[in-house]
């Protein structure tokens, strides 16, 4: 029975640090998490539409 | 491309009694009619789209300024403006008016 | 104290941030990479001044000129946010070009450094510079710095320290008085006084042995993988060797080492469990959240060495010359020749790729090319195909390299249909776009940029795929009576039932049966959960085999497992790739369409365009390799018939406006 236990917090564990990190995430306001830039884009290419493609 | 001008220039003659000057017919060109690795010099973007023209201005693509055609692959043309090298499609090529340079 | 990096596109700017900060931003070979601006602290090896130093990253501009609209993130933030100092960054092989943003930036009061970046070029192009009459008519500092070889980066660190707070005299003075009343026809005139300028400047500073506009290698590469005819072949093969690289040769034999660490770790945990655990959670936990996770991460170094060579390929330069080739078919099509970039973009995520749509100023060709970047393959797809293209075919690179183009074909062909339907605005679409010079793409990197990547994807794979396994395992553990599901009864789990009326309508794709829906429907949270769900409703622990140095372990058992033909097979992985994207990037497109009825629209013509082609690979796949028709065939068609009915109604419909409206013009 107590190996049941340590099991079942240990998922427990698992499951709910993973949910607190796509919480935690989301917060940041990243977009996409698999993204690498997710918190430091705000899309792919400046707001205004410069570059040098037009 | 030397065709078009061709018959354009033909034209032009017949309708103004053949009283045309050779450099009024070169600056009726535009960069679709340019050769391979001549320097021509702009004068003038025909188009209607102001934020295109003020664009291309801040590249140093205006009236006055030199202009290289590089290459003419499909409908791009590689140019050669200030040191750099765009890709424009036939489209733009056509509104930069062009003449010889001495 | 704060200095704001400014400079042209592609001039370097955040490469040179990157080596400063110590960050990892996405740096690329071509313009426009850097979207926003972004901020970092100046790293310890450079700074040798004591002071805490921010460093603002801005996008590239060519002009601080008011009338460009464009521009304007980076001409807003130097005029109100009044940073201490100003880095410009000079491009050392086009200063003709660069040094009118300078004499711009030198009018603010601003105390400004010009650091002029590539200076390695310069010995090869046969350039030279006189930095001190350079410096001197300026007005400023200016450091001669390589962002790449990291050279000059104390230097003009410590430059900018000691001018700020010093003001700046401008060095250009326009016969124009400076008036901001000025209209624009003034504005112009000032600015071509000023390129005036800056010519005479570099005709004193600058001697070049040979000139810019002489032909050269490159340009001579340009015309061959530009070239009207080999262009699309050319980058075809690139695609190809990319996928042959990472799906065949080395990728396979790295995930080897890699899963073999996993199964370990599956074993070791099965092993200190022993046999007193209730199989509930033993089963939770070894097949729903290691197995499930573990089948995914076992594509990682697939994918790693896939975004290296993609990673490789954006650094020397060849993107911008496939916008080139691709420009002139969308063009054909009602697309704006801008629309390439955003499908570029979108083989990363389809997220930054809808985002990128905001650049194309026509309002019908943008909400079209946000409807159709979600085709190509982003990255996150990568591990359906990997996973697909071992099981049943043998890891063939062409698998991965067809989607691709497929996704172009079904782009081109999407765009004719959407322009038939919403009629074409009338508006031109200009393309220019600058070509930056080949280069030696750098390892480093590349690498930097794949380590990046790999962490986001484990970070994924550990969070939302880990989760979602976890309640797929649950799902199809239990019934609604919340009983353990009894072993051949498995069709009347939870998960069974909600995934059984999908299914139904995936019969005449060749793929209905409940587990293949339930991973499609997973598929709409992240396209990597189609791997993660199949895993766990197959109870299949790693796709890679340890032993026989293949992708995919036994890809015959597993083949059997899921009961599906190689014909079927094909139908289902495009059915997840070119059915709608994740709902993030839906979200993306709601953003970017700015319109209900696009979005709408545009889901549903996704849902279509999947399920047609789905449709017709299986079908008449299934009729070449068995001479008859396969499942369902006659409800399959009459479904697609009434698809393409409604399309060709829709674009009908406007045709018939169309010319109710000539008459009544005419």
């Amino acid at each position: 029975m107590l190996e049941n236990l340590i099991v079942f917090l240990v998922v427990g564990m698992i499951i709910s640090s993973a949910v607190y990190k796509i919480y935690k995430d989301k917060k940041k306001g990243g977009g996409c998490a698999s993204c690498p830039y997710n918190t430091s884009c705000s899309g792919g290419i400046q707001n205004t539409g410069e570059c040098d493609i037009k | 491309m030397e065709l078009t001008m061709g018959s354009g220039l033909f034209r032009r003659k017949r309708n103004r009694h053949g009283k045309i000057k050779e450099t009024n017919i070169e600056a009726k060109i535009n960069l679709t009619h340019a050769a391979i690795d001549a320097t021509y010099e702009i004068k003038g973007i025909d188009t209607e789209d102001q934020v295109m023209k003020d664009f291309l201005f801040t590249l140093g693509c205006f009236e006055g300024e030199k202009i290289t055609l590089i290459s003419a692959l499909a409908d791009n043309y590689i140019i050669h403006i200030k040191d750099a090298r765009y890709s424009i499609d036939s489209q733009l090529a056509s509104v930069i008016r062009i003449g010889n340079t001495e | 104290m704060r200095i704001a990096l400014t400079g042209n596109p592609n001039s370097g700017k955040t490469t040179l941030f990157n080596v400063i900060t110590g960050k990892v931003e996405h740096v690329g070979n071509w313009a426009g990479v850097t979207v926003d601006k972004k901020e970092g602290d100046v790293k310890g090896d450079w700074n040798k001044t004591g002071t805490k130093i921010r460093i603002v990253d801005l996008p590239g501009a060519y002009s601080m000129s008011p009338y460009s609209s464009e521009e304007s993130i980076t001409s807003n933030f130097v005029k109100n946010e009044q940073p201490d100092v100003i880095i410009n960054i000079v491009d050392a092989t086009n200063l003709s070009r660069s040094l009118l943003l300078t004499t711009q930036l030198l009018e603010l009061g601003i105390p400004v450094v010009v650091a002029l970046n590539k200076i390695d070029l310069l010995k090869n192009k046969g350039i030279t510079i006189n930095l001190k009459v350079l410096s001197k008519k300026l007005g400023c500092p200016v450091v001669e710095t390589s962002s790449i070889l990291k050279k000059g980066m104390v230097e003009i660190i410590d430059q900018a320290v000691k001018v700020s707070g010093k003001g700046q005299k401008a060095p250009f003075q326009s016969s124009i008085l400076n008036n901001d009343e000025l209209d624009k026809k003034a504005y112009e005139a000032k600015d071509k006084e000023r390129f005036r300028f800056v010519d005479k400047l570099v005709k004193e500073t600058e001697i070049r042995e040979v000139e810019s506009k002489k032909q050269t290698r490159q340009d001579a590469i340009d015309r061959i993988v530009a070239n009207k005819i080999l262009g699309i072949p050319i980058f075809a093969a690139v695609i190809y060797l990319v996928f042959s690289i990472s799906q065949s040769w080395l990728g396979p034999l790295i995930a080897d080492y890699f899963v073999g660490w996993i199964d370990k770790l599956y074993v070791f945990v099965d092993g200190i469990m022993g046999e007193n655990i209730s199989p509930l959670l033993s089963t939770l936990l070894l097949d729903g959240i290691i197995g499930g996770v573990g089948a995914l991460i076992g594509f990682l170094p697939l994918i790693m060495v896939l975004f290296f060579q993609l990673a490789l390929l954006e650094d020397s330069g060849y993107m911008a010359r496939v916008a080139v080739v691709m420009d002139r078919y969308l063009k054909k099509v009602g697309l704006s020749g801008k629309s390439i970039i955003p499908m570029i973009i979108g083989t990363g995520c389809a997220i930054p790729g809808v985002m990128a749509t905001r650049t194309i100023r026509d309002e019908r060709q943008r909400r079209t090319t946000a409807m159709l970047t979600p085709f190509m393959p982003c990255g996150a797809k990568l591990p359906v195909i990997a996973l697909f293209s071992g099981v049943f075919f043998e890891n063939a690179a062409w698998v991965g390299t067809s989607m691709y183009f497929v996704g172009i074909g079904i782009i081109i062909g999407g765009a004719l249909i959407v322009r038939r339907i919403t009629k074409e605005s009338s508006a031109k679409s200009y393309f220019i776009m600058e070509l930056p010079e080949y280069r030696l793409p750098s390892i480093k990197r590349a690498y930097v940029s794949m380590m990046s990547r790999a962490k986001a994807f484990i970070i994924k794979a550990a969070t939302i795929i880990l989760v979602c396994n976890a309640a797929i395992q649950i799902m199809q553990t239990f019934n609604w009576n919340f009983q353990l599901v009894a072993e051949g009864m498995e069709n009347t789990s939870i998960l069974a039932s909600l995934a059984n009326p999908f299914a139904y309508l995936l019969l005449p794709l060749g793929f209905g049966v409940w587990q293949l829906a339930a991973a499609a429907i997973t598929g709409f949270i992240a396209k990597e959960n189609v791997v993660g769900t199949l895993a766990v409703v197959y109870g299949i622990s790693n796709f890679i085999d340890t032993e026989e140095l293949a992708l995919v372990s036994g890809a015959n058992d597993v083949a059997s497992i899921m009961g599906l033909s190689s014909v079927a097979a094909l139908a289902y992985l495009m059915f997840n790739l070119f059915t709608p994207p994740c709902f993030a990037a839906i979200g993306a497109m709601n953003a970017e369409m700015e319109s209900r009825k696009w979005l709408w629209g545009g889901i549903a013509f996704q849902l279509s365009m999947g399920y047609v082609v789905s449709f017709i690979v299986y079908q008449v796949g299934t009729l070449i390799t068995t001479g008859s028709f396969g499942n369902a065939f006659v409800p399959g068609l009459i479904a697609v018939a009434f698809i393409i009915g409604i399309i060709f109604y829709l674009m009908q419909r406007n045709n018939q406006e169309e010319y109710e409206a000539l008459k009544e013009l005419g």
